[in-house]
């Protein structure tokens, strides 16, 4: 028997992070002001943490423009993906270990 | 315990998100128990000279052809009043839960509905208004609910899940009114009037009552 908690992801800790690659996982891409709506952060915040999951190659950055502005979107990776299955398989097992 | 609750608030997040960021949420119940009652109040206001046509129809045994040209701009004008209003009033109630909810009205998931919506309601636009300058008058009411059921279905993909049971009564409506030419009035007011208020009850009772 393996622990579970090994497949926990600690880069998944935050919420904020846990909240970004949910809204990746289930939409083709999503763009910055709509990240931000959704989990209701600071622009500073929300990009610091775009950062990470962007340095650890869990979502993939793509630069557009809409018009002149600029438009940011997301889109989740083939790592990204994986790491957050796990993730909730593990917590899923956490869940059920305890009960 | 605190580590179970804290997993289980994680997964409660993920699935909020998920869901937030993919679907319309704010649609309210409100929007279509006012959508369901503009619907009634043109089937008032139209019955009489629908009483009248049909009368005739049967009586000279010509079911779909009936030139008229005054009964059929009544027809389009009230059916295109209803629709307006309709949209309206359902764009206020959803803007005003829009609010409640902390969604915008005009976000990416809107868009998606929208899109998504538009497309088999003007397809059915199309057709319907081909069916009327053809004078088959009878298919009009089947072919208006058939193609806003497809597109309730098409729409319950990107919104609340619920809305796809609405969209496969007005298909079944529909179809069996191609059988029941004749009763297209009833047809319709049941569908947009009828399944429209006890829909939007429903949600309102689930999801908004306080």
């Amino acid at each position: 028997m393996n622990n579970p908690i090994e497949h926990l992801n600690k880069i998944f800790d935050s919420r904020i992070r846990l909240g970004i690659m949910s809204a990746v996982m289930v939409n083709d891409e999503v763009n910055f002001n709509d990240l931000k709506e959704l989990i209701q952060v600071t622009d500073g915040n929300l990009a610091s943490h775009l950062k990470t999951l962007e340095e650890n190659n869990y979502i993939k950055v793509n630069k557009g423009f809409v018009g002149r502005k600029t438009n940011t979107t997301y889109a989740v990776t083939k790592t990204g993906e994986r790491a957050f299955k796990t993730h909730l398989e593990a917590l899923e097992k956490m869940i059920k270990g305890i009960k | 315990m605190k580590e179970e609750q804290k997993h289980i608030e994680a997964l409660h997040d993920i699935k909020d998100m998920m869901n937030r960021s993919s679907r319309f949420i704010s649609l309210s119940g409100l929007s279509g128990i006012s959508a369901g009652v503009c619907a009634l109040a043109a089937t008032i206001y139209i019955w009489p000279v629908w009483l009248s046509v049909r009368g005739k129809l049967l009586a000279t045994d010509e079911v779909q052809t009936y030139p008229a040209t005054s009964v059929q701009s009544l027809l389009v004008i009230t059916g295109v009043i209803t629709f307006i209003s309709a949209l309206l009033l359902a764009l206020l109630f959803t803007w005003l839960r829009s609010k409640k909810t902390n969604t915008s009205i005009w976000g990416s998931t809107a868009k998606r509905l929208m899109i998504n919506t538009a497309i088999p309601i003007l397809t059915g636009g199309f057709v319907t208004y081909r069916l009327l300058e053809l004078d088959l008058v009878g298919l009009i009411a089947p072919s208006c609910l058939i193609f806003y059921g497809l597109a309730l279905l098409n729409g319950s993909k990107y919104t609340v899940s619920e809305i796809r049971w609405l969209g496969i009564c007005q298909i079944i409506l529909g179809l069996v009114n191609l059988w029941f030419i004749g009763y297209g009035l009833i047809a319709w007011a049941i569908g947009f009037g009828v399944l429209h208020i006890l829909y939007g009850a429903l949600m309102w009772w689930k999801y908004e009552r306080v």
